[in-house]
């Protein structure tokens, strides 16, 4: 053998050794994605705890593997399995929803209860959008996976996947993730188009002061209310009002503190990173993905349109009317949405303050795609 | 990719037929009807909630009025004690006009200290030389 013949061997090992050998257009795509998520988190601070880590996954989940070599979630034995097992199983998001309940005041939903209704009437987006999952071939846990996609609610719709259709949750929790970073975009056209001025800039009153023991009480009893009715959500609810309780209870306040800070960091950390990590564009990049997105564009956009038209049918019968864009914070996505609702309102009126009314249905959203998740699982878990 | 996008598409079929089956419109209508009860309990719930809480955490009945005066008045014999202690103290003529109890705000003992503390250093005025 030649010293060139040799070197050329060497080389050919070398190469067949480093990641470029698999390297596949898919993956490069996926790459420049998770780029694009990074680029889109730190320069235009979208949702950046979320789509940091999550874009970063992406690059990690698309290097491809040496033959031998395990490496992906997808394959046993890997750490990145072990860590994706929080995902696959649905135990991280639970955790969220309690650091979320801890970060929750549900003063101004007490101080004004009727808008707990816009957060119900915003789930339409998640049933129609599975009844149009449905009409296209995905079968009915598929469909109600990807519906779920509407409640803007990224723990929710990666539980409900992880339990309906495991092999369709990456794309669907980038989907999620995706559309609640793009609240900003996605909604004020909608808000515009289906209010007119004059109700944009409806004024209401300030909310009452809500005391100690009506926000010690409520999270047991509404916890209770929830689950008896459907059941299937009482993992989801049940840590939501758990952590409420340890936040308004104040006897256990490191518990309370904990919950909402270091803890939820964590689970992020891992929940992001892992998603991410699972969409190899082996996996990832099909057709029916691009369909979930578009889906999950469709149902946000309905869930927005619904609260706002139920905000709007409220002020048929009510003597003091509700400003209908508070209607758009029904979809949940704590609080995105309700921060738009202001920015949208302050718009057309800059003295009127919508913020602190549009949290109410913004956190009836979060209850709401909840007990939808919980109906849908108990649904069609068989 | 091309494969899996060309296999997808030939699977893509649309159809309103799952729509009629149990698990099309009706779950949808139901689970919709399941999502507004359950918002329309909690929005009742809540509604009642201040008057629940207003129920539990009102005060107690008040107490039968009794006569401020009779309510006062000490047992002679009680009243003799003190009379007797503030002349043995004061060892000069005196009347005594008021006798109340000491509640923790007045720092009872530390008043009394206080007090014995200034007149242990009193200084003689110049003109008693």
């Amino acid at each position: 053998m030649t010293a060139y013949d040799y070197i050329a061997t060497k080389a050919a090992q070398l190469w067949a050794t480093t990641a470029f050998s698999g390297m596949e257009p898919g993956n490069m795509i996926m790459i420049m994605i998770g780029a694009g998520f990074i680029y889109l988190a730190i320069a235009k601070e979208y949702e950046p705890l979320l789509l940091v880590p999550i874009g970063f996954g992406v690059i990690v989940g698309n290097i491809p593997a040496v033959a031998g070599m395990t490496l992906s979630v997808y394959e046993e034995g890997t750490v990145l399995k072990y860590l994706y097992f929080g995902v696959e199983k649905g135990i991280y998001p639970p955790l969220i929803f309690l650091g979320i309940g801890a970060m929750t005041d549900f003063s101004t939903m007490l101080s004004n209860p009727k808008l707990v209704l816009l957060g119900a009437a915003a789930q339409i987006g998640v049933f129609l959008t599975y009844l149009g999952a449905l009409t296209i071939g995905f079968t009915p846990q598929e469909a109600g996976a990807i519906g779920i996609i509407g409640g803007a609610d990224g723990p929710t719709a990666i539980f409900l996947s992880s339990k309906l259709a495991p092999a369709l949750l990456g794309a669907i929790a980038i989907a999620a993730y995706s559309y609640m970073a793009l609240v900003p975009v996605i909604q004020p056209p909608i808000m515009r188009l289906l209010t007119t001025q004059a109700e944009r800039r409806i004024r209401m009153k300030p909310s009452r002061e809500v005391s100690r023991e009506e926000r010690i009480i409520f999270p047991v009893v509404a916890f209770l209310i929830c689950t008896t009715l459907a059941p299937g959500a009482v993992v989801l609810i049940g840590m939501l009002f758990f952590g409420n309780l340890l936040k308004e209870c104040t006897v256990t306040d490191r518990l309370a503190l904990t919950a909402r800070s270091a803890m939820i960091d964590i689970v992020t950390i891992l929940l992001g990173f892992c998603v991410g990590a699972s969409t190899n564009a082996q996996h990832f990049l099909q057709a029916r993905s691009i369909l979930i997105f578009c889906l999950g564009a469709v149902s946000f956009a309905v869930a927005t349109a619904g609260g706002l038209l139920f905000a709007k049918f409220m002020n048929l019968f009510l003597n003091e009317k509700i400003n209908p864009l508070i209607g758009a914070a029904g979809v949940s996505a704590v609080p995105d949405s309700a921060r738009v609702v202001q920015v949208v309102g302050q718009q057309e009126d800059p003295t009127n303050f919508l913020l602190m009314h549009a949290m109410a249905p913004n956190v009836a959203g979060v209850i709401g795609s909840a007990i939808a998740a919980g109906i849908l699982w108990s649904q069609l878990a068989n | 990719m091309i494969l899996s996008l060309e296999q997808a598409s030939s699977s893509i079929a649309f159809s309103l037929a799952p729509l009629l089956e149990e698990h099309g419109i009706p779950l949808a209508v139901m689970g919709m009807l399941v999502v507004f009860l359950a918002l329309v309990l909690v929005v009742a719930f809540i509604t009642i909630l201040p008057r629940v809480v207003a129920q539990i955490s009102a005060p107690s009945p008040p107490r039968p009025m009794t006569d401020p005066a009779a309510e006062d008045v000490l047992p002679e014999e009680t009243l003799v004690v003190i009379a007797a202690a503030v002349a043995a103290t004061v060892c000069r003529p005196h009347r005594i006009v008021r006798i109340r109890g000491l509640t923790p705000e007045d720092h009872g003992w530390s008043l009394e200290g206080r007090l014995q503390h200034h007149q242990s250093h009193r200084i003689p005025h110049r003109d008693r030389r």
